[in-house]
């Protein structure tokens, strides 16, 4: 396999070695079902820090690989733009992610992809859910997937957050049969959720003592009988009364005003900022948005102002999470629904384009500063380590340390996490 | 605890019992005096029979009322009278809607017109199957009827989709997987199953037409999709695990043979072919067989499908559950009852009152929420019971594996029939095709025949005339000889009869040319019908052997499965029992460790004992070691002194007779030196005084040693004392410690036992309430729960009254009216559809909040932050319950006494009256503040209305 890892140190070894140790001794299941069992504080920062949590980065309508992650300069589909040199030798990208280029070293970048659908609705369902739509079936898109598996089974606030602007804290309907709890709620960042604040004419004492008159009752029926859907209808409240007191969490405006100024003042600015909050607060998956790419026209100047937001944010959000520490329990995850045609058609556009385009990821398993898969000098075909989306949807799972051959229960009916007949990419799983 | 034979020996009972009513026989089935729940109490029944038949809970007066009944029917009155309210129309109309459209989007017709349609149809009493039957014909071109077309337009027609929603919704069996492959563990279903059922839904598809509106006097035109319909053709399908072996059906419904499918040429196959903007109508139409096959009341699974689903509705869980995974791996609870529920509901004519009336009579339904606080005692009765059930799935357990054999043996020879049928059937396709073409090309010949000879003819018509007009001419041309404007009228009709006659030979060729064309794509066409004729006739016999072995497969398979649910009920039914009977080892096993640690206790008790007197005895050593260390001492002392006396003596000695010898030496010297000698003869006097005094002292010194030996030797043997006894104390301690830690591990194995008890007892319960013989928790529904709450905030009876004066004011009764009964109930219907307009959109928030995603099954639980928030900070509950006109929570501040305040609390919000336990607690609370009265009855209110036991029926 071809990987340029950022520095040939060995330390890099080393560390991932002590990672995997981590992964074994802790498990995702343990997590999951533990949490609630320590109290020592030690103990939770520990689990915290080994709780995963994956960040999609999803760039609407089908984002140029060309004006983006392989360029193509001087050749006949190469468009306009050079590429330039990153922070790693060899690796180079668009000029038009310039602040980018100077975190390569955290990113892999998976440039074999190809996933044969060309029409939006029915690619974004293959990127989304790792699996073709089949008529009359509906699979739980990745965000919901990650949200079941990675969240602790007490989590209190939602853990699955689609970050878009006017979102009020509505539930997606992304999470097909593994239910509401997992399923995206959407919030802006410019305001709570929904409800999170006690209305003006309720004291925090009178909500105290009401709170209190339930949970009573609460006893008294659950001492008649204990089932567990009841017990959860009582923790529902308490979660809220917790998510009440965090509600801060949701506000972007409390992050210093300094970052605001880097990231950006545009959506996409906030969003990222809103993402990092989000992130670092716990929240297990969270979802940013970029919209429209699909560029049947001028794709050259939309680029330029597109990818413009894009490098800000990103290289920012990428930077602060290394330095954070945070990039070894979050996954990082850029995709769009496909790429573009390398043919530049006679509007000065590309068209729909999925045989041959380019995801990125970084942190948790994935290696730093790699590229792996190749694609022809006209970027008309995948040359080398072809992935297609059910590879892609395992290996995002599997790199927070998921075991993608497993399976859900509903209902009686066991349910693979992932496509059964694909796997992930073992070659960067390490 | 029940009888565990009961599912067997009512296999033999049901069809002997069939007059019974039907409440009677379920009892049969689910009811055994020995049951652990009994029957509920009235105030419990009330509030579950309200909620499942018209989905709101009773108000505080109905259930004063119905308690105060003394009549022993009263359960059948209230049974009856909700029934009968307008109310029952509304919460079945929509539980129905619910499980048709299970929320999905509407997108090509309104949710409101098809709610009003379903209605309509609840209302007029239109039984079950008829509704079904009317939603799968429908195409929505219909006016009136387009909202029935709903279940197919808005799941845009996709055959696949709906394929699988009605094997779903109407068969209760989600085959999905069998679209690509047969079950690989489930041999339930197979992928023929499901392309037998798609080949009903295949053909339709969706088409927009135009259609003319009347908007008043204006008309106008719309575009509207409908669902139109092709010709059916077989499905071809392979399994994805055996590429490349095609098999092939007709439509077919999974229980049933395949549909004998009428043989069409092609082109005689339409009432209306299909074409742009056109709603095609094939001449048999596969949906209409599909609905008239499955509605009859014929079909095994339609009518246990609808038996079972409304079952869930008033139980909670079906008899088979998920409702939609019928098959014998998940069998029903009892396999007899499922059956014979599936029998009566035809029987009742698929009547949905009637029989959700019979079910809320049965005492099953009646069952307690609560357990009995022990299951021991339960728990000694299943250990018979456990063997029974063994005994009888030993002896089902070979045939039923036999009967899987025998099933296997009949697909092998469906398959083989199918080997043969496949080709043929394959040739019949590409005759049919050659056919279609010929006759198409026959007719083309045709049109250009009748064409050429329709030219042929004008010509010849216009020659004729020609003809005339020229015989004319002429004729007038000799009578008027010199004229020469008729000359020249003769020779234009002469020379146009000569073009014409020029152009008609051609056109005769043309025309004998054509001919010969008609004539060869006639005798194409002749070619290709035998062609197609000599595959039909060679068609039966591998239809009648395909037709047997697919007879005989399901006859097979339908006694595989009999005997394979029969069993798996039976497994079932032995988890349980045998859960059951491990409890008293659970119970020994509590009992054993509690007298363990009590034993282990009473070691640490004495242990205690030891260890304080050993405390005592080593002070009380380590005393004597202090006392014996004086005497030591001073003995020592003693000795110190002593030898220092002796070394003294000794030097005095030592001097002595050094001075002698010098003494002597001096003599020796000086001989007869008178004074020397003096001087030594007075030191040797000297000598041996002081000898023995230095050998006194000497033996002084061994004396005190002797006596410091022995002191120290008593005090050392104090001091082994001590250490002998230090060292026993740590024994002790090490006793202790094993002592105390046994108490702590018989504890804590007395913790997990309990724990093991708890948790088993739960799963029994648990168990025991999904087979029924407890009641179980059932959530509300975002519906129920947000008009629940609108009726017991008191919000719901104030606009009801609204509603009733406006239309009493707008229309009153009259006095005979009002002594009429029907009358009086077409008010009341009308007030509530008036009441239920105006609040419905509140109820929107809670079907926002707290329902599943659109499309998927609706009936799963799940409790968020976000509904706690709703109900907590939103503006409306909190609304609701401010104290206002004659509100529960007004009536609650206004009554006399604590006691009052509490009943009507409890009986207002949860149906039922306080325990003493909660009079107290209100009292107290009310007591407390009584300067925020107002605010902590608003605050009773809503911990009321959160609480678990408002959420739930059970």
């Amino acid at each position: 396999m071809t990987i340029n890892y950022a520095c040939q140190s060995s330390s890099h070894g080393l560390a991932r070695r002590g990672f995997l140790t981590t992964v074994a001794a802790s498990g995702a299941g343990a997590v999951i079902g533990g949490l609630g069992a320590f109290t020592q504080s030690a103990l939770a920062e520990q689990l915290r820090k080994d709780q995963k949590r994956i960040v999609i980065w999803d760039m609407h309508g089908g984002l140029s690989q060309l004006e983006s992650w392989d360029p193509k300069p001087g050749t006949d589909t190469g468009g306009p733009f050079l590429s330039i040199p990153t922070s790693v030798p060899g690796i180079r990208i668009c000029e038009l992610l310039p602040e980018t280029a100077k975190q390569m070293h955290h990113l892999c970048l998976i440039r074999g992809v190809n996933t044969a659908e060309d029409d939006h609705g029915k690619g974004r369902y293959k990127v989304m859910t790792g699996r073709p739509q089949i008529p009359g079936a509906s699979d739980p898109r990745i965000g919901a997937v990650a949200a079941r598996t990675l969240m602790p089974e007490d989590y209190a606030l939602p853990g699955h957050i689609v970050i878009s602007p006017g979102g009020s804290g509505n539930r997606g309907n992304d999470a097909s049969y593994l239910g509401p709890r997992y399923a995206s709620v959407s919030l802006s960042g410019d305001k709570p959720p929904q409800n999170s604040a006690l209305p003006d004419n309720i004291s925090v004492e009178a909500d105290a003592s009401r709170q209190e008159i339930r949970r009573k009752m609460n006893e008294r029926f659950l001492n008649r009988r204990r089932t567990s859907i009841a017990e959860a209808y009582g923790h529902s409240y308490e979660q809220a009364l917790q998510m009440m007191k965090r509600r801060d969490v949701f506000d972007v405006t409390k992050e210093p005003e300094k970052d605001r100024e880097r990231y950006g003042t545009h959506d996409l600015g906030r969003h990222a900022l809103m993402a990092r909050r989000l992130l670092e607060h716990g929240t297990p998956v969270v979802k940013v948005s970029h919209s429209n790419y699909d560029t049947h026209h001028e794709n050259f100047n939309f680029h330029i102002e597109q990818l413009a937001e894009v490098d800000r944010a990103f290289s920012c959000f990428v930077a602060d999470l290394a330095d954070r520490g945070m990039l070894e329990s979050t996954l990082i995850v850029f995709l769009s629904e496909f790429g573009r045609t390398p043919r530049v058609n006679h509007r000065y556009g590309r068209d729909h384009w999925s045989k041959a385009w380019s995801v990125v990821m970084a942190g948790c398993r994935m290696p730093r500063g790699a590229v792996y898969g190749k694609t022809n000098d006209r970027g008309t075909e995948v040359v080398e380590h072809q992935v297609d989306h059910a590879n892609l949807f395992h290996t995002y799972l599997a790199a927070t340390g998921v075991d993608t051959s497993g399976t859900f229960q509903i209902e009686g009916r066991e349910v693979p996490i992932a496509d059964p007949a694909s796997e992930p990419i073992h070659d960067l799983l390490g | 605890m029940r009888n565990a034979t009961f599912s067997f020996l009512c296999l033999l009972a049901v069809s002997a019992s069939a007059e019974e009513p039907l409440h009677i026989l379920i009892d049969q089935h689910l009811w055994d005096a020995q049951s652990p729940a009994v029957l509920s109490s009235d105030d419990e029944f009330l509030r579950r029979v309200s909620l499942d038949l018209i989905g709101i809970p009773p108000s505080a007066a109905d259930v004063r009322s119905f308690l105060s009944n003394e009549q022993p029917d009263k359960r059948l009155q209230i049974v009856q009278k909700l029934i009968e309210s307008p109310h029952f129309d509304r919460h079945l109309t929509t539980s129905l809607d619910l499980m048709l459209m299970e929320r999905h989007r509407n997108q090509h017709v309104p949710q409101n017109d098809w709610y009003s349609w379903l209605f309509t149809q609840v209302q007029s009493r239109r039984p079950w199957n008829e509704i079904v039957h009317d939603i799968l014909v429908a195409d929505g071109a219909d006016g009136p009827q387009r909202p029935a077309a709903r279940f197919y337009l808005d799941r845009q027609s996709e055959p696949h989709r709906i394929t699988r929603d009605v094997g779903r919704i109407f068969f209760g069996r989600d085959l999905q997987c069998a679209q690509c492959h047969d079950h690989p563990n489930i041999n339930d279903y197979l992928q023929a199953d499901y392309h037998g059922l798609h080949a009903f839904l295949a053909p339709s598809y969706p088409v927009v037409v135009k259609v003319t509106q009347k908007e008043g006097d204006k008309s106008k035109t719309v575009e509207q999709t409908v669902h139109a319909e092709r010709a059916g053709t077989d499905l071809t399908f392979e399994s994805v695990f055996f590429k490349g072996t095609k098999r092939r059906t007709g439509p077919r419904l999974p229980d049933e043979v395949s549909v004998a499918v009428e043989f069409l040429y092609p082109g005689d196959e339409y009432r209306t072919a299909p074409a742009e903007g056109v709603l095609s109508v094939p001449q048999i139409s596969r949906r209409a067989q599909l609905a008239e096959r499955m509605t009859s009341g014929k079909n095994r699974m339609f009518n246990e499908n609808i038996a079972n689903r409304l079952w869930a509705h008033m139980l909670g869980r079906g008899l088979v559950h998920p409702v939609d995974l019928h098959h014998f791996e998940n069998p029903p609870v009892s396999p007899a009852l499922m059956t014979l529920l599936g029998e009566r509901i035809a029987v009742m004519q698929f009547d949905l009152r009637v029989f959700l009336k019979e079910i809320a009579l049965s005492k099953t339904y009646q069952r307690s929420f609560d357990v009995p606080a022990n299951l021991l005692e339960t728990a000694s009765a299943s250990v018979d019971a456990l063997a029974l059930v063994e005994q009888q799935m030993l002896s089902l357990e070979q045939s039923a594996a036999a009967a899987d054999d025998v099933f296997d043996r009949t697909t092998d020879a469906w398959d083989a029939a199918q080997e043969a049928f496949v080709p043929l059937a394959a040739e019949l396709d590409t005759a049919r095709k050659g056919y279609d073409e010929a006759r198409k090309n026959q007719a083309t010949a045709d049109v250009a025949l009748q064409k050429n000879r329709t030219e042929l003819q004008a010509k010849q018509n216009v020659l004729v005339v020609l003809q005339q007009a020229l015989t004319t001419g002429e004729a007038a041309a000799n009578a008027v000889s010199d004229d020469p404007d008729l000359r020249v009228a003769v020779d234009v009709f002469r020379r146009r009869m000569v073009d014409v006659e020029k152009a008609i030979p051609p056109l005769q060729k043309h025309g004998n040319e054509a001919q010969a064309a008609a004539d060869a794509a006639s005798e194409v066409f002749e070619k290709k019908k035998n062609e197609v004729d000599a595959v039909r006739d060679r068609l039966p016999l591998v239809q009648t052997r395909l037709a047997e072995s697919e007879t005989d497969l399901l006859d097979k398979r339908r006694v595989m499965q009999h005997q394979k649910t029969t069993f798996a009920a039976l497994q079932r039914r032995r988890e349980i029992l045998s859960a059951l009977a491990e409890l008293p080892l659970v119970q020994k096993s509590i009992e054993e460790n509690e007298s363990a640690s009590e034993q282990h206790r009473d070691d640490v008790t004495t242990i205690e004992g030891r260890i304080k007197a050993q405390q005592l005895l080593i002070a009380e050593r380590a005393t004597t070691v202090t006392r014996m260390s004086q005497p030591m001492e001073e003995a020592r002392q003693t000795v110190e002194a002593a030898q220092a006396i002796l070394t003294r003596k000794t030097t005095l000695v030592q001097a002595l007779l050094t001075a002698i010898q010098a003494t002597a030496a001096a003599s020796a010297s000086l001989p007869d030196d008178p004074v020397l000698v003096e001087v030594g003869s007075k030191l040797s006097e000297r000598l041996v005084p002081l000898q023995k005094a230095q050998q006194a002292a000497a033996k002084e010194v061994r004396r005190a040693e002797a006596a410091a030996a022995d002191r120290r030797q008593q005090h050392d043997n104090a001091a082994a004392e001590l250490q002998r006894a230090v060292a026993r104390m740590t024994q002790h301690e090490e006793t202790l410690l094993k002592a105390e830690s046994a108490v702590t591990a018989a504890v804590h194995r007395v913790k997990q036992a309990k724990e093991d008890m708890q948790s088993r007892s739960a799963k029994i319960v648990e168990d025991w309430s999904a087979e029924f013989s407890v009641a179980s928790l059932k959530p509300l529904t975002p519906e129920q729960l947000g008009w629940a709450v609108l009726k017991v905030t008191g919000v719901y009876d104030r606009y009801y009254a609204m509603e009733s004066e406006k239309l009493e004011k707008a229309a009153p009764l009259s006095d005979e009216q009002l002594q009429d009964a029907t009358a009086v109930d077409r008010r009341q219907r009308e007030i509530e559809e008036k009441t239920w307009d105006v609040l419905n959109s509140n109820v929107g928030d809670f079907v926002r909040l707290y329902a599943s995603a659109a499309g998927a099954p609706q009936g799963d639980f799940f409790a968020t932050a976000d509904q706690a928030m709703f109900v907590s900070n939103a503006a409306p509950i909190n609304g609701w319950i401010v104290p206002s006109n004659n509100n529960p929570s007004q009536r609650v501040i206004n009554a006399q006494t604590p006691e009052d305040a509490a009943e009507e609390l409890y009986l207002s919000i949860l149906s039922r009256r306080p325990t003493s336990a909660e009079q107290a607690e209100v009292s107290q609370l009310l007591a407390a503040r009584p300067a925020e009265r107002t605010a902590v009855v608003q605050q009773l209110v809503w911990g009321l209305l959160t609480s678990i036991e408002f959420r739930f029926n059970h």
